[in-house]
C-alpha cells in the first residue's frame, strides 16, 4: 500500500512546497505516495485520514490551531517542514503578530529544518518517510562550526570582539584555501548557535551564517547566553531585536 | 434571503486566499471580497535593522519569487545611497530574474493553470491537479519538470539559494557565473527553446479550444500597471508604465511612483484598493501582473517574444487587451521571452566577468526606490536610510497589493455573468484533453 500524504501550509511563504516541488526525487515521489490533501495544487479540501503529513509555515491564526488538531488526530506521523513550521521562523520577528511553531499546538514527530529546507536535506528525509524509515534531522548534533570550511574554527571559550555584521563588499568573496573565520574577523556569525545540515552555502559564497537552519539545541537560550558571554559586541553595531535568534525566536523564549 | 458563496482556501494559489461573493434576494450581486495575507510585518520589522540585510529578510516574503525580493530591495538601497553597480552585475541580475520569471510561469502554467484547461471545468476536483495531468501526459509531463528544474538550477547557480537568494550585494553580485558551469546551461539552451516552443503550440491550442470563453467572460477595462524601458518590455529595470483602459501610456520614474498609484481604503473590504491616481477611484482601478506588462509594452524585448505578442494583438484584435483569461496566453509570451534572455545572457561574456562589483559603497542618508517585475505584478520598495545605513522606514508595494481592486472587479464582472446574466449557458467548451 502506497502511504497517504497530506501537505499543508500555514502562514510562510510557500518556499518549502516549492522547494519539494522542484526537487530530482519529486516524480519517484508522486509515484510511491498517494497524496490525499494539497491545496497548493489539489482542488480537495477535505481531510481524510493519511499516513504522514508535512507542514509548512507558522502558526498565527486560530483556525490553524484547529487545522492542525485535525491534521493530528487523522494522521500516523506530523512533520514540520522548514523553519517556520519548526521554530518560528522569521516571522516570529513581527510584534504585531504572532508566530508560533507547530510543536507549539500539537505533538509532531519531527522537524526538517531549513529556510527553505536544502533540497538534498528534504529529498532524502521524504525518501526515508515513504519507506517508514526514522529521520534523525530533528536531534542535532553537530554546530555549523564543526564542518566549517573557513580556517581557525571557533574552539570552546574562544573570546572575539564584533566590529560588523555585514561583511564590506570586498570581503565578500568565496571561500578559498586559508579564509579566515568570520568571528576571528570581527563579523557577527551564528555557526555557533546553529544546527548544521545546510552544508554551509552562505558560507561558502562569502556570508556569515545566519541562523535560519535553527537552534543547534534544545538549550537553545542557554547556548545562546553562553554564545554573546563569549563575544563583545562594539559600541557601533545598533543591538536590534533578533539578532541572535532571527529565525527561531518562539523556542528562544522557552 | 442573502446567500453567501465562500472559497477558502483557494486551492492552486500561490499564497492563502479566500473569496466570498454575496447574492441578494433577488439573485443580483451585492458584494465580492477577495482576501489575501498581508505583507505589511516586514515592513514594520526590517525598521532599525541595517540596509543591507533588508534583501536578506525580504525574500522570505514570497518563496514563489524570492528573487525579486532579493534584487528590488537591493537596488533601492543602491538608489538610496547613489551606489552605481558595473555592467556585469546588472547582466547577471538580468540573468536571475528571468531564470526565475521561466520556471515560476512555467509553475503557474502547468501546475496551476493546466489541469482547469486540460481536463475540464466539470471535471471531479479530486482529478483536476498536476498530479493527474503528470499520470495522463507522461510526456508533457516530464517536459514540464524538466523545464521547471532548468529555471530552479540557474536560479541557484546565479543567486547562490534558488529559494531565498544570497548573491546579490549593495554595489552588485557576491561573484560571476563559473565558466564549467555557464557551459552546462549552454548545453542544454537548444532543448529548453524547443520545449518552449512546444508549450507555446499547447497554450495557442487551449486558447482555440477555449475561444469562447476567451474572447466572451471576465473581459474588463480598467488600466494597467507595468514597467518598460523605454517603452520595451522589461522585468529587471525601466520606468512605470500606466495603461488607459483604451490604451493611453503614461511613463514614471520610479521616484515618481506616489504621482502614479494611490491607495483607497474601500469600507467593505480588509485590504486598500490600489488605482491610478490621476483618473481617481474607482475609475482608476488597475491590474497588474502578465497581462498588464503585455498591454504596457510597445514590443517585447526578444524576436520571438516579440511575434508571439503581434499574433496575440492581431487575434484579439486591440492593441490593449481586457481579456482576463489572456492572463495566460500573455504569461506564455513572457516566458518566450525569459528563454530568449536567458539564451543571450548566457552567451555575453559579462556573464562570466569577475567585474561585478563595486567597492565604492558609502551610507548615506536619504530614500531610494527600487523597481522590478516580479511574476506575479509590479514590485516596489522604498527605503529610507539614516547617515549610517540603517534603514529607518519601509514603503513596500507588491503584486498583491496593486491586484487585489483589479481582481475584485472582475469577479464582481463574473459573478454578474454567471449569476444574474446566466452568461456561462450555451458557451461552447471543447471535450477535456484528458479524464
Amino acid at each position: 500500500m502506497k502511504p497517504k500524504i497530506l501537505i499543508s501550509s500555514l502562514t510562510g511563504c510557500s518556499g518549502c512546497i516549492s522547494t519539494l516541488l522542484s526537487l530530482d526525487i519529486f516524480p519517484q515521489f508522486l509515484e510511491r505516495t498517494k497524496i490525499i490533501y494539497f491545496p497548493f495544487i489539489m482542488d480537495v479540501e477535505e481531510i481524510e485520514e493519511c499516513d504522514i503529513a508535512l507542514i509548512e509555515g507558522c502558526v498565527s491564526e486560530d483556525s490553524q490551531v484547529n487545522l492542525l488538531k485535525k491534521i493530528r488526530k487523522q494522521t500516523k506521523k506530523v512533520y514540520s517542514i522548514g523553519t517556520c513550521a519548526g521554530f518560528g521562523g522569521i516571522l516570529s520577528l513581527s510584534k504585531k503578530r504572532i508566530a508560533e511553531p507547530v510543536s507549539k499546538y500539537i505533538e509532531i514527530d519531527g522537524v526538517i529544518p531549513g529556510c527553505p529546507p536544502p533540497s538534498k536535506l528534504l529529498g532524502n528525509c521524504l525518501i526515508k518517510l515513504i519507506e517508514n524509515r526514522e529521520i534523525d534531522v530533528d536531534i542535532p548534533k553537530k554546530n555549523l562550526c564543526a564542518t566549517c570550511p573557513l580556517r581557525g574554527e571557533a574552539e570552546e571559550n574562544f573570546q572575539t570582539k564584533i566590529t560588523q555584521i555585514n561583511p564590506n563588499p570586498e570581503e565578500i568573496i568565496p571561500v578559498e584555501e586559508d579564509t579566515e573565520c568570520f568571528l576571528k574577523r570581527g563579523i557577527l556569525c551564528l555557526g555557533p548557535i546553529t544546527r548544521d545540515g545546510c552544508e554551509h552555502v552562505c558560507i561558502k559564497e562569502g556570508l556569515p551564517c545566519e541562523g535560519c537552519m535553527g537552534p543547534v539545541s534544545k538549550s537553545f537560550f542557554s547556548n545562546t547566553i553562553n554564545f554573546i558571554s563569549l563575544i563583545h559586541l562594539s559600541k557601533k553595531i545598533r543591538n536590534y531585536d533578533g539578532i541572535f535568534y532571527r529565525f527561531s525566536k518562539p523556542t528562544f523564549k522557552r | 434571503m442573502v446567500k453567501e458563496i465562500e472559497v477558502e482556501p483557494i486551492t492552486r494559489l500561490e499564497g492563502h486566499g479566500g473569496m466570498r461573493v454575496v447574492l441578494g434576494d433577488d439573485g443580483k450581486v451585492q458584494d465580492v471580497q477577495f482576501n489575501v495575507q498581508s505583507t505589511r510585518f516586514f515592513e514594520k520589522f526590517v525598521e532599525g535593522r541595517y540596509c543591507e540585510q533588508v534583501p536578506r529578510i525580504t525574500p522570505r516574503i514570497c518563496g514563489i519569487c524570492p528573487i525579486p525580493h532579493h534584487l528590488t530591495p537591493t537596488k533601492a538601497v543602491e538608489d538610496a545611497w547613489g551606489v552605481q553597480i558595473p555592467e556585469p552585475a546588472r547582466k547577471l541580475r538580468q540573468l536571475l530574474i528571468n531564470a526565475k520569471q521561466y520556471s515560476s510561469h512555467l509553475i503557474h502554467f502547468y501546475a496551476l493553470t493546466a489541469p482547469d484547461f486540460l481536463l475540464g471545468p466539470f471535471a471531479d476536483p479530486a482529478l483536476r491537479n498536476v498530479v493527474h495531468v503528470i499520470n495522463k501526459m507522461p510526456d508533457v509531463g516530464a517536459m514540464a519538470l524538466k523545464m521547471m528544474d532548468f529555471g530552479q538550477r540557474l536560479c541557484a547557480a546565479v543567486g547562490g539559494k534558488a529559494i531565498h537568494p544570497i548573491a546579490a550585494i549593495v554595489g552588485g553580485m557576491k561573484k560571476p557565473l563559473d565558466e564549467d558551469v555557464r557551459d552546462k546551461f549552454l548545453g542544454v539552451i537548444d532543448d529548453q527553446i524547443e520545449m518552449t516552443k512546444k508549450t507555446v503550440d499547447i497554450a495557442l491550442k487551449v486558447i482555440d479550444d477555449y475561444w469562447d470563453v476567451v474572447a466572451n467572460v471576465g473581459v474588463v477595462p480598467t488600466y494597467y500597471v507595468g514597467m518598460t524601458k523605454n517603452g520595451v518590455h522589461d522585468i529587471y529595470e525601466g520606468d512605470i508604465r500606466i495603461v488607459s483602459p483604451t490604451g493611453e501610456k503614461t511613463d514614471y520614474a520610479p521616484q515618481r511612483y506616489l504621482e502614479a498609484l494611490g491607495e483607497h481604503i474601500p469600507e467593505h473590504s480588509y485590504a486598500t484598493h490600489m488605482y491610478y491616481k490621476p483618473a481617481g477611484y474607482p475609475e482608476g482601478i488597475y491590474r497588474a501582473n502578465c497581462l498588464a506588462m503585455i498591454n504596457c509594452a510597445d514590443k517585447m524585448a526578444t524576436p520571438l517574444a516579440d511575434e508571439a505578442l503581434k499574433a496575440m494583438r492581431e487575434k484579439i484584435g486591440t492593441n490593449v487587451i481586457h481579456h482576463t483569461f489572456a492572463y495566460h496566453w500573455a504569461r506564455i509570451i513572457e516566458t518566450v521571452e525569459a528563454i530568449e534572455m536567458i539564451a543571450t545572457l548566457l552567451k555575453d561574456p559579462d556573464i562570466v566577468n569577475p567585474d561585478c562589483k563595486t567597492l565604492d559603497v558609502q551610507p548615506r542618508e536619504g530614500n531610494g526606490v527600487g523597481i522590478t517585475e516580479a511574476p506575479r505584478g509590479l514590485l516596489l520598495y522604498n527605503i529610507w536610510s539614516d547617515a549610517e545605513g540603517i534603514c529607518k522606514k519601509l514603503n513596500l508595494l507588491v503584486a498583491t497589493n496593486h491586484n487585489i481592486a483589479g481582481i475584485e472587479k472582475s469577479l464582481m464582472h463574473v459573478a454578474k455573468q454567471v449569476f444574474e446574466d446566466k452568461a456561462l449557458d450555451g458557451l461552447k467548451l471543447p471535450d477535456p484533453w484528458i479524464k
